[in-house]
Parts: structure tokens; C-alpha cells; sequence
């Protein structure tokens, strides 16, 4: 902010004689009012902060902990098929942006996904569920803004982005419940 | 020469408080600033609600932005120019609504032809248009020079000057014109 000692110099001329006007004063009771809103706006920037930061960590944590799981020597079980390479691979797809309408429909996508990867998963130790929860929040915060901004690109692909950190989540939730099966 | 409201002292303790997110410091602060925030918004703005808004906002970004205090002036004067900024972009936003004129106390009998002078001036205040109103006020009370108000707007220094030559005039003018038609009144009873 531009911050100057501007207007201190009170020597200037006033030829109508403004300053001897009486000051407005504010109704009894507005202080007390006008803090409880400025407080309240203020503690809700706090929180959402603090929220920001907690699941930026979650989300960080989360890839940690994804990228941790696939370094571990994977067993071969038959069950497991592996999925046939076809033409149309991802690394070989054009890298163009996604539009709005395509971001909507993987979110959508990814909306199924989760909700049957959630049915899959068992029970989460504990600092994983907090990730989940705080990822959950995230994507409630962005659900909250898209209600008012429905065409975001940004606001869609954000939604895309924390939802594929969710995925990975359960995802290494249930590698991890597969080896724990596996060594029984 | 009558000195700002807004010249109130901050202790560095309470400033230092509240630069690290203290609320009790920033409530301090609220309280200091918060009857000459609302009266200069109330000046520039007119209305009574429209300065509460522009004094909640004003303290909002203050706090928000309390870090980028630097200290290398006084802290009113940086509160005071926040507050400034706030009530020219609410002003610039919407025409703020009707006229409100603040109520006279009962004042002592050898007051009396002041307060009607005063009277007149604030009515001839409330007539002028947003723009006017402004820079005549943060010129002539809050001693603010015309390259700092050109400042505010985004102008340059010439649109201070006329406004404020402007609106001096148009005072002047209501103010004669006020005294002429209570001048008549009188010598028709």
C-alpha cells in the first residue's frame, strides 16, 4: 500500500471553515457491531488459511505417501490382470488443455470412481483420514465457489486436481490393505 | 488550527500485537480509530450505513495488510488513508443513497448563531456532488495537497484544483444564497 505521511500538513487554508463543523458520531452500540463483523471476517480468513495450508500439506503428504507405496516391491498375485497397452495410450495423446466441458465430465467421472473406490476401503489409519477429510473440505470450498463461478475453468480443474489426490489416497489405502491380506 | 481526528497515538507494544494476529491488540486498535474512521467516512460517503461498511472494510484490509506497515510514518495517518481509499471506491461503485444529515446537540445560547452557520454548511456539504465533496474535505480538513488527492483518484493535479475551486464556489454560493432568503424571511414577519 502506497503509505505517505499524506495529509498531516493540517496548515492548509479552509476559508469556509469546515473544521469547526461538529463531528459525526456514530450511533451507541455501532463499535461493538463493527467489530463483530470485522472479527468475524478476520477469524474466517484465519481458518480458511489454516485450511489452505492443512490440505496443501495433505495433498503434498498424499503423493509422498503414493509415491513411497509404488516403490515398494510389488508381489505378482494372478489375480492381478495387467491392462493391455493400446494405440491410444495417455503419453502418446496430444498435449492439448482440456476445455470447461471436458474438465466437468472427467470430474464427473471421477466423482463415480471415488464414490466406489469409498465403498472399497476399509478402515484408514488415522492420519490418513485426516487427509481425506481435509481433501473433502477442499473439494466442498470448490464446490462452494463454483456454485457462484459454475463455467470456472480454473475453479473446475482444481476440482479435477484434488479429486485425483483423493484417488490416490484410496488408491494406496487399498494397495495397502491388498498386502496386508497378501501376507496373512 | 483544529488537528485531525484521526491524530491518535499507537503504542508500538499494541502495534507489534497486532501485527502478529493479536485480537485484543487489533480490538484495541479498533477501538481507538474506529469514531474518527467512521466520521471521516461519514464525511466523504453521506450516508450513515454506507460508513459503517466503508469503516468495517477499511478495518479489514488495515489488518490484513498491518505487516506492510512499515512504521516510517505515523500509524493514523496510514489508517486514515485506507479508510479514504475505501469511501472513493465505494463512492466510485455506487452513488451512495439519500441525504443524512448528522443531528445537532442542544448547544448554549451564544452558540446558537454558530450552529445555524453550521447548519447551512452542512446542507450546502450534502449539496454537492460526491467528487466535490471529497476533495474540498480531504483538502481544506484533512490538509491533504492536491497531488495527493490527484493521487487517490488516479488524476492529475488539475482535477483536484478545479474540483476543489468548484466546490468552494458552490458553497459560497449556497451559503449566500441561504443567508439572502432567511434575510427576506425575516423582514416579511
Amino acid at each position: 500500500m502506497n503509505v505517505s505521511m499524506s495529509g498531516s500538513d493540517m496548515s492548509g487554508a479552509d476559508p469556509l471553515r469546515l473544521r469547526d463543523l461538529p463531528e459525526p458520531r456514530p450511533e451507541a452500540g455501532r463499535l461493538e457491531q463493527d467489530w463483530a463483523a470485522v472479527r468475524a471476517s478476520l477469524e474466517a480468513e484465519r481458518t480458511q488459511r489454516r485450511q489452505t495450508w492443512i490440505g496443501g500439506l495433505a495433498a503434498a503428504a498424499s503423493v509422498v505417501l503414493v509415491v513411497a507405496l509404488l516403490a515398494l516391491p510389488r508381489p505378482e498375485p494372478a489375480a492381478l490382470e495387467r491392462a493391455p497397452i493400446t494405440a491410444a495410450s495417455p503419453s502418446e495423446e496430444p498435449a492439448v488443455p482440456p476445455s470447461t466441458a471436458e474438465l466437468m465430465a472427467m470430474s464427473q467421472d471421477m466423482e463415480q470412481q471415488l464414490r466406489f473406490m469409498r465403498e472399497q476401503v476399509g478402515s484408514m489409519p488415522s492420519e490418513i483420514a485426516i487427509y481425506q477429510v481435509e481433501l473433502q473440505d477442499l473439494i466442498s470450498q470448490v464446490d462452494d465457489a463454483l456454485s457462484l463461478a459454475p463455467d470456472s475453468k480454473a475453479l473446475w480443474s482444481q476440482r479435477l486436481g484434488l479429486q485425483i489426490d483423493l484417488v490416490k489416497l484410496y488408491r494406496s489405502q487399498l494397495r495397502r490393505d491388498y498386502l496386508r491380506l497378501a501376507s496373512l | 488550527m483544529a488537528s485531525s481526528p484521526f491524530e491518535i497515538e499507537l503504542d508500538e507494544l499494541t502495534l507489534a500485537r497486532a501485527k502478529r494476529g493479536d485480537v485484543d491488540a487489533c480490538a484495541q486498535i479498533f477501538r481507538d480509530f474506529h469514531p474518527a474512521a467512521w466520521a471521516v467516512a461519514m464525511r466523504l460517503c453521506k450516508c450513515r450505513e454506507t460508513a459503517h461498511e466503508v469503516t468495517q472494510e477499511a478495518f479489514i484490509t488495515a489488518f490484513r495488510r498491518l505487516r506492510q506497515f512499515r512504521g516510517d510514518a505515523p500509524f493514523w495517518g496510514w489508517m486514515r488513508r485506507v479508510v479514504i481509499n475505501h469511501a472513493i471506491s465505494t463512492m466510485r461503485r455506487a452513488r451512495a443513497p439519500a441525504v443524512e444529515l448528522e443531528d445537532h446537540h442542544a448547544i448554549d445560547q451564544p452558540q446558537q448563531e454558530r450552529v445555524g452557520q453550521s447548519m447551512d454548511l452542512e446542507a450546502a456539504l450534502a449539496s454537492l456532488n460526491d467528487e466535490d465533496r471529497t476533495v474540498v474535505w480531504l483538502h481544506d480538513v484533512e490538509g491533504y495537497s492536491h497531488a495527493e488527492i490527484a493521487g487517490m483518484y488516479g488524476m492529475t493535479e488539475s482535477f483536484s484544483k478545479t474540483r476543489l475551486s468548484r466546490a468552494r464556489a458552490k458553497l459560497r454560493e449556497w451559503m449566500d444564497s441561504t443567508r439572502r432568503a432567511s434575510a427576506v424571511g425575516e423582514s416579511a414577519r
